[in-house]
């Protein structure tokens, strides 16, 4: 297991929700209509009087103690040398169990069955 | 809310919900309390003139102490005094355009006496008496008559906004001195009432002083690329230009003329007609609409479009219930319509129904200068890939510039073709393509106030700057091209902030700038309907049809209890990007969007379908969404969405078919009433702002029901 640990910050405070992190990702890494490896949330909230806006980006979290890598059958998923959870296309049988115990719901099924989700050390 | 650059989740920023057409009311209400509490600034209300302003420290003035003439039997009532009819001897002067100089009539603080306003610093803005006989009052004193048509608690009822927080907000706005400012526009304009948008903001910034100060009501601006006086071209005089104004011509779309000063009018009136009545609504002050011209062609009135041009627009979506089929259907009809052309880069609404239509280049391979928004400079557009429009002989390539080049010199038009553009020492250039032109209004900007340097040889090759096509070279000097390229290569040129900040605490190039308080065009025209008159002062417009008598005087706002707005969409642009796989993928459609408590009395949950219907039956059925963040009393949609064309459409093009997708065309758009009074035995009337004939897209009346 590897020391170092990425991470990405994001100031929810100024988020507005526009989702242009949503299409620069999907053009950067050829993801395919209909699956997202990063997606944002938003919703109406009520505080006090005001109604306010939340906007949540979401991706792969890249978890210190990552399911998807204990649940896999095969070894598919695994955490590289750079503390990234990464998925070998090889391996990867098309189960869907990480798809179930991911708690972020971050990991989508291709056409073709396969599992994917952010791949960000490329 | 502004441009989606804030958003409520950060501190000091709230979302307060406010019924759509009711900016007016709001306004009103705020500068009511103003009024009230004595918070605006009586140093700037009390300036006539723009150096009296200077003198003292700010930026601009107003007309709030201009008395009005007030006597009903008055051959001027309604018109601002002026020195003439105040017996005040004035010199007779004319301005640089040659337009005698108006006196108008103050009263002078120092002397208590009537002044014309160019002898006076000081004058008294809270007045009514007379002068010379005469009954006046001034701009002030009516303001204070509109603002109050209306309790706070009837503009609280209006508005949707608590009373408290409108008193909140009054505080907060008079309490930062001249550092405050509003800003509403565009889109908040395109209502039945849009003129109370931009009217309000004027006078709620003119009461503060914040005009042309530094932290309030900042001018942006960019130098001058292309006019007269630019730094090496002139790209706007053309000698020999034809003289065609609004004063010896009628724009189509019945703007800058009374009815009552038209030709139709006299002709009718010489025929023997008694109070003749024009087809469709013309608009005294307003000035160009593409809504109100889109409806003179389908109308084939004040007189018949013979040959139509759109560009980069979807007119049809955007004019409020246009996109039905009998327009449509006149749209394709040659003899409403003889020749239409289209350019655009997709076949939508406007190209469907044209004759001939010329592809277009996308933004990424198109020209511009737009200004560089907040601060001092621009931005450069250019070419920055290769267009995927045919390629001309003369390396330009097919779009919107090209036809029109070829077409003005075909036609022989002065400005047009060789020896057409004149630079700083009078010498001719030509303009045979895109590049001629705008490469010029870059070499403008390189050289505005100081030439920005040359480009070096590593950061021309590092930036590709030399590989472009021959016709950017071409279009300049030797000197002119390096510094060209700078620009290019920094996609425009900003100045520091200190560059228009003055030590002063205003703006370094202060241009005489007046609010009026008092619109004295606004207090003499009449609708060409009804007769009836617009207030001259700041005051709620409810929403009218088209002789200005009250939408709920005619449908009943028991039954039609629901207004509406449009807002840009999130995940297109405007009308455009329904073609865009990803857009669609992120968010396939738009919604109805209903305050929550709205929908739990009509028994609506989020995701069913409903219709919000017109009292002329009009029908916009889409999915519900149900959400806090709708005003209540009103529903919203995303604009741009309902597409019939687009690529929604197949298109059969030499035979061969390409197939439309459907997706294309997903989403709800607004089929609004047209204006009931006006359109009647085959004529098409829209629903319109009647000062600026802006598009009323917001503010009518509907019933909302699960479909």
């Amino acid at each position: 297991m590897s020391e170092k640990r990425l991470g990405m910050l994001i100031d929810l405070a100024l988020c507005i929700g526009c989702n242009a992190c949503v299409v620069a990702c999907k053009m950067e890494n050829d993801v395919p209509l209909g699956c997202f490896n990063t997606w944002v949330e938003s919703w109406d909230v009520e505080d006090g009087e005001r109604t306010r806006r939340a906007n949540v980006p979401k991706q792969c979290n890249h978890c210190e103690n990552p399911q998807c890598v204990k649940v896999c059958p095969t070894g598919a998923s695994y955490v590289a040398d750079d503390g990234t959870v990464q998925i070998d296309a090889e391996k990867c049988i098309g189960c869907k169990y990480c798809l179930a115990a991911c708690p972020y719901q971050a990991r989508y099924a291709t056409e073709s069955g396969m599992a994917s989700a952010a791949d960000r050390s490329k | 809310m502004a441009n989606g650059l804030v958003t409520p989740t950060m501190p000091g920023i709230n979302w307060i919900p406010i019924k759509p057409a009711t900016n007016g009311a709001l306004y009103a209400a705020i500068v009511q309390i103003m009024m009230r509490d004595k918070t605006y600034n009586a140093d700037v209300l009390s300036f006539p003139q723009q150096k009296a302003a200077e003198a003292a420290g700010y930026g601009a003035f107003t007309n709030a102490a201009y008395l009005v003439i007030v006597d009903e039997n008055h051959p001027n009532y309604r018109k601002l005094m002026r020195a003439a009819d105040a017996g005040i001897d004035v010199p007779e002067e004319k301005t640089a355009d040659g337009m005698a100089v108006q006196h108008y009539v103050v009263i002078d603080a120092e002397t208590n006496e009537a002044a014309a306003h160019t002898s006076c610093d000081k004058a008294v803005f809270d007045y009514e008496g007379e002068v010379n006989g005469v009954k006046v009052r001034t701009g002030f004193a009516m303001m204070r008559d509109t603002v109050n048509a209306y309790t706070l608690e009837e503009y609280a009822e209006i508005t949707g906004v608590p009373v408290a927080e409108i008193e909140r907000m009054a505080k907060e706005y008079t309490s930062h001195g001249v550092k405050v400012s509003v800003n509403a526009g565009a889109g908040s304009t395109a209502g039945v009432n849009g003129f109370d948008t931009p009217n309000g903001r004027e006078v709620l910034r003119a009461l503060v002083g914040s005009n042309q100060m530094t932290g309030g009501s900042f001018p942006s601006g960019m130098p001058n690329v292309e006019g007269k006086g630019a730094a090496r071209y002139d790209l706007t005089t053309v000698k020999g230009q034809p003289g065609v104004t609004t004063k010896n011509a009628t724009i189509l779309s019945r703007g800058g003329k009374a009815w009552e000063k038209t030709d139709e009018y006299k002709n009718r009136v010489a025929k023997g007609e008694k109070d003749p009545k024009p087809m469709l609504e013309w608009f005294t002050t307003g000035t160009q609409s593409d809504s109100q011209a889109l409806m003179s062609v389908v109308n084939q009135y004040p007189y018949q479009c013979k040959i139509m041009m759109t560009w980069m627009c979807n007119v049809i979506q955007a004019t409020p219930g246009a996109m039905r089929d009998e327009v449509v259907e006149r749209l394709k009809d040659p003899a409403v319509l003889p020749l239409h052309i289209v350019c655009d880069v997709v076949i939508g609404e406007m190209a469907q129904v044209a004759d001939y239509i010329v592809p277009d280049v996308t933004q990424y391979e198109s020209f511009g200068l737009p200004s560089g928004g907040g601060s001092y400079g621009a931005e450069v557009r250019w070419q920055a890939k290769t267009p995927e429009t045919p390629e001309l002989e003369d390396g330009s390539y097919l779009c919107w510039e090209t036809l029109l080049i070829d077409v003005a010199k075909a036609c022989g038009l002065p400005g047009w073709g060789e020896d057409a553009i004149p630079d700083a020492e009078g010498a001719m250039h030509p303009f045979n393509n895109a590049a001629d032109y705008y490469l010029k209004a870059v070499a403008n900007l390189a050289y505005a106030d100081t030439p920005v340097a040359d480009i070096d040889e590593a950061e021309m090759r590092l930036q590709g700057l030399d590989e472009l096509p021959r016709n950017f070279k071409a279009a300049v000097s030797e000197e002119e091209w390096p510094k060209v390229l700078n620009v290019l290569s920094r996609g425009g040129r900003a100045w520091p902030d200190e560059y228009v900040r003055g030590a002063d605490g205003r703006y370094r190039f202060l241009k005489p700038f007046e609010t009026y308080i008092y619109n004295e065009k606004r207090a003499l025209m009449t609708n060409c309907y009804s007769g009836k008159r617009l207030p001259a002062t700041l005051g709620y417009n409810p929403p009218m049809f088209s002789d200005l008598s009250l939408m709920t005087d005619h449908y009943s706002v028991e039954e039609f209890p629901f207004t509406n707005s449009e807002h840009k969409p999130r995940f297109r642009s405007i009308s455009m990007l329904s073609n865009s796989p990803i857009m669609r993928d992120i968010c396939a459609h738009n919604y109805l969007e209903i305050n929550k408590e709205d929908a739990a009395e009509l028994g609506i949950k989020d995701g069913d379908t409903v219709r919000a219907v017109t009292p002329l039956g009009d029908v916009s059925e889409g999915e519900a969404m149900v959400r806090g963040g709708q005003v209540k009393g009103a529903f919203s949609v995303s604009f741009g969405y309902g597409h019939s064309n687009y690529g929604a459409q197949d298109i059969d093009i030499d035979g061969q078919v390409a197939k439309g997708n459907p997706a294309i065309a997903a989403g709800v758009r607004t089929h609004q009433m047209l204006d009931p009074l006006v359109s009647v035995d085959g004529v098409l009337g829209i629903l319109s702002d009647h000062d600026a004939s802006s598009p009323g897209r917001c503010g009518s009346m509907f019933k909302i029901e699960k479909a």
